[in-house]
């Protein structure tokens, strides 16, 4: 008798949770929204409608352990926006982008190793490296997005797994995706990774304004920095690694648009833009090709330079457009300028269409002081033929310098 | 730019005062991290600023999935099968269980697992156990003494080697230029906890308390894994005497309550505390990175929801140990009573971390004379006592000085209570008493939550330091500009974001009963033998219907909205 209304208590909260869990946990498994759980019933006709902007490293790991990729595309948002896994000189439906927004070299090492451990048959590694990350402190392992996803060697998969069954984002995920596919609604993401709908900036010389441009005394080494000698060793590691493996790598600086390249000052400088990191890069790369491998040499290619994409004209004030097109911002292109990238990194193999002037060059082909030499000479090229786009950037440079200047003083 | 990805004023930020900083100086300078090596610290709360991936340490939280469907679930359905065979097979489960969900810690992220910890802390219950039954067995006064002075000393060295020898070589180091090197020692899970314990046990025993526990009993005692990471800091009679043959019976009573107690707690941690974090956390960050002034209202906007904080996160935790604990028909003493209501501050020692304060008044302030030896003595008591408080919560000169700050309050509210009553004054109103409370309450968990910056492993004592006088720059003598709104980074004094959260916090804290009054005379808690089991009958009382089962599956649901979040319990560090 006693224990008869705790009985009842129990037995109506048992029922309330027991129906949560499994409602959420059939929803969860059946629509799968990031494909993380892989189960045999999860509908394969949602796979068009599955996002996963929100939890791109829960969604990346996902696809980075299906096992069946050729071909895998690492890096930042430049590449995970701008390389197109579809592109014709890339295996057909065996290629993934698994480039993540503010992912890091230390980062991407990890997410390569990952995929690599899952993919035995990959064959082809595009690796970017953003210019400037060698020689900066900045880890985006350090950050939960990465601490909570698959990516993390950090014994909470359990949780994880748990999470992504029965968790009450999986439940409202698994709701949206559902949402997304009665209403014939494409997410921002393809199915292979890439960002296809970065978001709109109507007003290009309006959104350039308004962001913070405090890389120009690294890119030109105005101020002392110090190689992240961890960094590069781990690269060198990686590389090394790699090639025993057999597999095909080509490190690539993606691309920036001319006035992100050009100097604060000068029409003609004494150096190129990000010149150190270049110039670690080469030799990192240098040293892990001369010892023998099963893979060909990696590759080191710079698209930092100026041709009819990167030169791409601002819009005139006041013009009804105030877009440019193929570029989302001054740095990060569309699948246009991807494309060439990848035409010129595959020259001459099947699907790859010939290019009438390469977009980018292989730093470990040419000597350096010719690549040198053609650089400083294109980028004065630039500023004379784009005296208008060349002087509003290098205003806005200035005042970032001299707020940055002002912040730092004593008082 | 800042951190967060917005913009750093132009003028950039200028430190407190002149008068300030100067006489700060000598004492940050000390303080400045100069020795090679780092000192025993681990990170406690997931700061994005502080974060590094390596130091994450996966700790079984109650807060996580695999605790509440996997290891809670499993280890109970085992527990209660086990005891129709024999109940002693039920607690040698819990024992077991206690120790792998001790075990589930990684000290370092990405470091392979490793026994050493298990270990240690068998190995700490074994030596205790062997003392305190050599104690108990020897009559010889002379041995009796010799024996509990080497059992506590080896205690206290333990904690001194893994907690403090690191901040203490610092300042060594700093003041003396010794040692070259501190080697980097990790801190064991719960050491202070389990500490405390075995030393209440021992000095018990030598006072002559009957202890004749078997070590399967102490074993589980001490490790029984509801108090074993954050307290409550049980006493060996409350919880040994409820290993009896009926907890390895289920009880629905004990389950439906256990479980409201357990998601009352969720709530408070996940919801409350984690929200509140939302706007403490970057205020505190601002102030740590020096990147621009605090505004007067940010100041005092972070402290207040610091001060909040805290106690949802550490009474959440308390209410999650009991709940959990209640699961298995055992109960475990209470740890918070509202302590904000308090009207003064040894009213608020009365009702904050109660099982701690009685652990130091119990085997320190009284074994130190208490306030049997005049009133000089007994403030330098107090000083005392709250000074190694506030060294227990953390090794770092931010701690003491929360610890100091608390005596001197103690001390002064013992002297103003001396006067009043001698010059025959009636008591302040309990309103105005309770608001000067709180406030000096506010201002002591500046420099406690500016210690994290030292506890971090890219923290030192000169960061917590600076940050602790930011904001009493800020609170008190607030610099020219806006009051309120900062010119940059206003979005974290959005009313959505920073009043929200601090009102409901403490329209909470000041208005609604806590957990134990809401459950009344179902309240799981020990009680002690003076205390009434009976508490009248509210309407908003909790009891067992359906409509309650209802409340508290959507409190577990809005729990798990907010679960994905994955912060850590604040009291993990100490």
């Amino acid at each position: 008798m006693l224990h008869r209304p705790f009985s009842r208590f129990l037995r109506w909260f048992t029922a309330l949770l027991g129906t949560y869990l499994v409602i959420t946990a059939i929803l969860s498994t059946s629509v799968d929204p990031w494909r993380i759980n892989a189960t045999p019933w999860a509908s394969s006709s949602l796979d068009a409608s599955r996002e996963i902007s929100q939890d791109r490293r829960v969604g990346k790991a996902a696809l980075a352990n299906r096992g069946t990729w050729q071909a895998v595309i690492i890096g930042s948002s430049r590449l995970e926006i701008g390389i197109d896994p579809t592109h014709p000189a890339l295996p057909p439906h065996r290629c993934v982008n698994l480039a993540m927004t503010g992912a890091t070299l230390l980062e991407n090492l990890t997410v390569a190793s990952y995929a690599l451990e899952r993919n035995p048959q990959l064959k082809t590694l595009i690796f970017g490296i953003d210019p400037g990350d060698l020689h900066s402190a900045s880890d985006s392992r350090n950050s939960n997005h990465f601490y909570q996803s698959p990516f993390a060697d950090n014994n909470h998969s359990i949780e994880r797994d748990i999470n992504q069954i029965i968790g009450w984002h999986s439940f409202t995920e698994s709701i949206e995706t559902l949402r997304r596919h009665w209403q014939g609604q494409r997410p921002k993401f393809s199915p292979l990774g890439q960002m296809l709908q970065p978001g709109d900036h109507e007003n290009l010389r309006t959104f350039v304004e308004s962001m913070p441009l405090d890389g120009a005394a690294d890119q030109w080494n105005l101020r002392p920095q110090i190689l992240q000698q961890h960094k590069a060793e781990r690269l060198a590691e990686f590389i090394t690694r790699v090639r025993q493996l057999g597999i095909a790598m080509y490190i690539i600086i993606p691309p920036q648009h001319a006035l992100k390249q050009i100097h604060p000052t000068e029409d003609r400088p004494d150096a190129m833009g990000w010149e150190r990191d270049l110039l670690a890069l080469r030799e990192i790369c240098t040293a892990a090709n001369a010892s023998a491998a099963p893979a060909p040499p990696v590759q080191l290619w710079s698209f930092l330079s100026f041709n009819a994409f990167t030169a791409a004209p601002m819009p005139v004030p006041g013009a009804p457009c105030q877009a440019v097109p193929g570029w989302f911002d001054l740095g990060h292109a569309g699948s246009a300028l991807g494309n060439q990238v990848l035409d010129t990194l595959f020259a001459g193999r099947p699907g790859a269409t010939a290019v009438a002037s390469p977009v980018g060059v292989n730093l470990l082909d040419a000597q350096w002081q010719a690549i040198r030499a053609a650089w400083i000479e294109a980028h004065h090229d630039f500023c004379v033929s784009h005296p208008q786009d060349a002087a509003w950037w290098r205003s806005l440079v200035a005042r970032a310098a001299k707020a940055q200047a002002t912040a730092h003083s004593p008082n | 730019m800042n951190r967060h990805g917005t913009r750093v004023p132009a003028g950039g930020f200028s430190f407190a005062s002149p008068l300030v900083e100067a006489a700060l100086q000598p004492i940050s300078d000390a303080l400045r991290p100069a020795c090679q090596g780092r000192p025993a610290r681990r990170i406690a709360l997931v700061e994005s600023t502080f974060l590094n991936y390596a130091d994450v340490c996966p700790v079984m939280l109650f807060s996580t999935y695999t605790f509440l469907l996997v290891f809670l679930p499993l280890t109970l359905a085992v527990f209660f099968l086990l005891g129709r065979l024999h109940w002693r097979w039920s607690t040698v489960w819990l024992t077991a269980c206690s120790l792998v969900f001790y075990a589930w810690w990684k000290p370092e992220g990405n470091q392979p697992w490793t026994p050493w910890f298990l270990i240690l802390i068998v190995a700490s219950c074994s030596g205790n156990f062997l003392c305190g039954n050599a104690i108990a067995r020897s009559s010889n006064p002379a041995r009796r003494r010799a024996l509990v002075t080497l059992g506590v000393a080896v205690n206290l060295l333990m904690l001194f080697y893994f907690k403090y020898l690191g901040i203490f070589a610092t300042w060594s180091h700093a003041l003396t230029g010794w040692p070259q090197a501190v080697p980097h020692l990790v801190l064991p899970l719960a050491v202070s906890f389990f500490t405390f314990l075995q030393i209440a046990f021992l000095v018990d025993v030598y006072r002559g308390d009957p202890t004749d526990y078997s070590f399967g009993d102490y074993l589980l005692f001490v490790t029984f894994f509801p108090h074993l990471i954050a307290g409550p800091i049980v006493h060996h009679r409350e919880l040994i005497s409820q290993f009896r043959p009926r907890i390895t019976k289920p009880s629905p009573r004990c389950l439906a309550i256990g479980c409201t107690v357990l998601a009352i707690g969720l709530f408070k941690k996940i919801v409350i505390a984690d929200g509140l974090a939302d706007t403490a956390t970057p205020i505190f960050q601002f102030a740590a990175t020096a990147t621009r002034a605090l505004t007067l209202g940010e100041a005092w906007v972070g402290a207040l929801a610091y001060s909040l904080q805290i106690y949802f996160d550490f009474s959440g935790y308390s209410d999650m140990a009991i709940g959990v604990s209640a699961l298995f028909g055992i109960r475990l003493p209470l740890n918070f009573n509202s302590p904000y209501k308090a009207t003064s501050i040894i009213d608020f020692w009365g009702r904050w971390h109660m099982t701690l304060s009685r652990f130091l008044r119990e085997y320190l302030y009284i074994p130190l004379g208490g306030n049997r030896c005049g009133p000089l003595r007994r403030y330098t008591n107090l000083m005392l006592t709250m000074v190694l408080g506030g060294l227990w919560h953390g090794a770092g000169i931010t701690f003491v000085l929360w610890g100091t700050l608390h005596g001197l309050y103690l001390c002064i509210n013992h002297a103003w209570r001396g006067l009043r009553k001698s010059l025959g004054w009636r008591p302040m109103p309990a309103a105005l008493a309770g608001l000067l409370t709180f406030v000096a309450v506010v201002c002591a968990w500046v420099p406690f939550r500016a210690g994290n910056f030292e506890l971090a492993a890219a923290g030192n004592a000169q960061l917590a330091w600076h940050t602790s006088a930011r904001f009493y720059q800020a609170m008190l003598l607030p610099p020219h500009g806006p009051l309120w709104t900062p010119v940059t980074d206003g979005d974290i004094m959005k009313v959505q974001r920073a009043i929200r959260p601090l009102i409901s916090g403490l329209l909470i804290a000041f208005l609604l009963p806590n957990t134990q009054q809401f459950l009344g005379r179902f309240s799981p808690h020990f009680r002690a033998a003076r205390e009434p089991a009976y508490q009248r009958r509210r309407w908003w009382g909790w009891r067992p219907i359906p409509l309650a089962a209802a409340f508290v599956f959507i409190l577990l649901l809005v729990v798990t909205l907010e679960m994905d979040r994955g912060g850590e319990f604040i009291y993990f560090q100490f």
